[in-house]
């Protein structure tokens, strides 16, 4: 029973949610007023630079951000974002659907730019 | 290692191992199906590489809540184990400790790091400096990045009413109030309000061609002319035909200093304009 209702919580989730994003750009949601929860990682940090520089928007605008948490992982972001402490995670597409999927109250945003994924090797 | 790894990533590349792995374990990933974990093969004899995984880019690299890898990382890692010929055995930490992890030999590979992709690097859409923010990890850490074996797009994880509080939402929002007031030109605040429930916003309101409120969901705000404050006035361009919407940041509005985020659009009464507003906590 509990499966089934998560799983119907989804289906509504999902259906409400498909149209919202169609429609939203991640440039709109990146604004002064948007604080990012970063999880430390020295690339992500880049990318948030980068947001900061008005770099990774859609359109190539230049739009500032507000305040950054650096959080140590995927978990203490998402507590920050249910907290109300935070409003933006940033991370790999499938991540932010996978998460967003999962956690009522989240959507996710696909953006433009791909980042390969490696494997760092003991030297 | 890091060659036989490349060798081997390569290799699954060609032959389609690893778009067919990322397909069964990612991008066909049922919402509610949890990752399978893929036991690495146990060759005799062989060196036995210590992996690093962190389980904060699920589904990418996940671990299950009693902290045990499963899904696209335990699916690659037995794979190029098997091809490069060494044992597998995993452990869990925290992203931020990778680099020490390596440095101090607690683990000999850490199954995830961010690189910015060749082709973005050289994409005419990207106007900022890549490769300034592109690390060369062998000057900072003493480790090695291999090929990479996958990519995907940047991503962001946002509350709904964030989503909701954007400048499209809200500008479309503001149309469908403009479309509401005009079919509704004597609307009293008590209908105003339930339609602000209905829309799922805290204000609505229409101004005439005067830059006077006509038509609110607040009857004490009707009369109030945008002209006489800052933040309404930012609006009265549309109502000279100089733009034609305006998505405002949160402000303090004119009326009462309340925070509150507005989007306003030409419409709903002859030549004026409507205007939806959410209050910002």
């Amino acid at each position: 029973m509990r499966k089934l209702f998560t799983y119907l919580l989804t289906v509504i989730l999902l259906v409400t949610a498909v149209p919202a994003m169609a429609q939203v750009l991640p440039s709109d949601i990146i604004n002064s007023e948007t604080r990012f929860a970063i999880v430390n990682s020295g690339e992500t940090q880049s990318l948030l630079e980068a947001v900061r520089n008005g770099e990774l928007t859609r359109e190539g605008t230049t739009k500032g951000i507000g305040e950054s948490i650096i959080v140590q992982s995927l978990t203490e972001g998402l507590l920050m974002l249910s907290s109300n402490r935070a409003d933006v995670i940033l991370t790999l597409s499938p991540t932010a659907r996978y998460v967003a999927a999962r956690n009522l109250g989240l959507m996710s945003v696909e953006g433009v730019y791909a980042l390969d994924l490696c494997m760092l090797i003991s030297n | 290692m890091l060659e036989s790894v490349n060798t081997a990533i390569a290799d699954m590349h060609t032959d389609g191992t690893l778009g067919a792995l990322w397909n069964s374990n990612v991008a066909e990933l049922g919402i509610n199906d949890e990752p399978v974990a893929v036991v690495p093969a146990v060759i005799e004899g062989a060196q036995t590489v210590r992996v690093g995984v962190s389980g904060d880019i699920p589904p990418l690299d996940y671990t299950s809540v009693d902290g045990k890898p499963a899904g696209y990382n335990t699916a690659v890692l037995a794979e190029i184990a098997k091809r490069a010929g060494f044992n597998v055995e995993f452990v869990y930490m925290e992203t931020g400790a990778r680099f020490t992890a390596l440095s101090t030999g607690r683990i000999d590979l850490f199954f995830w790091q961010l690189g910015f992709e060749r082709d973005v690097l050289s994409s005419d859409t990207f106007t900022g400096d890549l490769e300034a923010l592109t690390k060369d990890l062998q000057d900072v850490v003493p480790c090695l990045r291999s090929e990479p074996y996958a990519s995907a797009k940047v991503g962001w994880v946002a509350r709904t009413d964030v989503v909701a509080r954007s400048d499209s939402a809200l500008l479309e929002l503001a149309r469908e109030a403009a479309a509401w007031v005009a079919a509704h030109p004597n609307a009293t605040p008590a209908e105003v309000q339930a339609y602000c429930a209905e829309l799922g916003v805290d204000d609505v309101c229409a101004v005439d061609a005067s830059g006077a409120i006509a038509i609110s969901n607040q009857a004490a705000n009707i009369g109030f002319n945008f002209a006489d404050d800052e933040q309404s006035a930012a609006f009265l361009p549309i109502l000279r035909n100089e733009i034609t919407e305006l998505a405002q940041p949160a402000t303090p509005r004119g009326v009462d200093g309340a925070m509150y985020r507005y989007a306003g659009v030409a419409g709903g009464i002859d030549g004026g304009l409507t205007q939806v507003g959410m209050r910002v906590e």
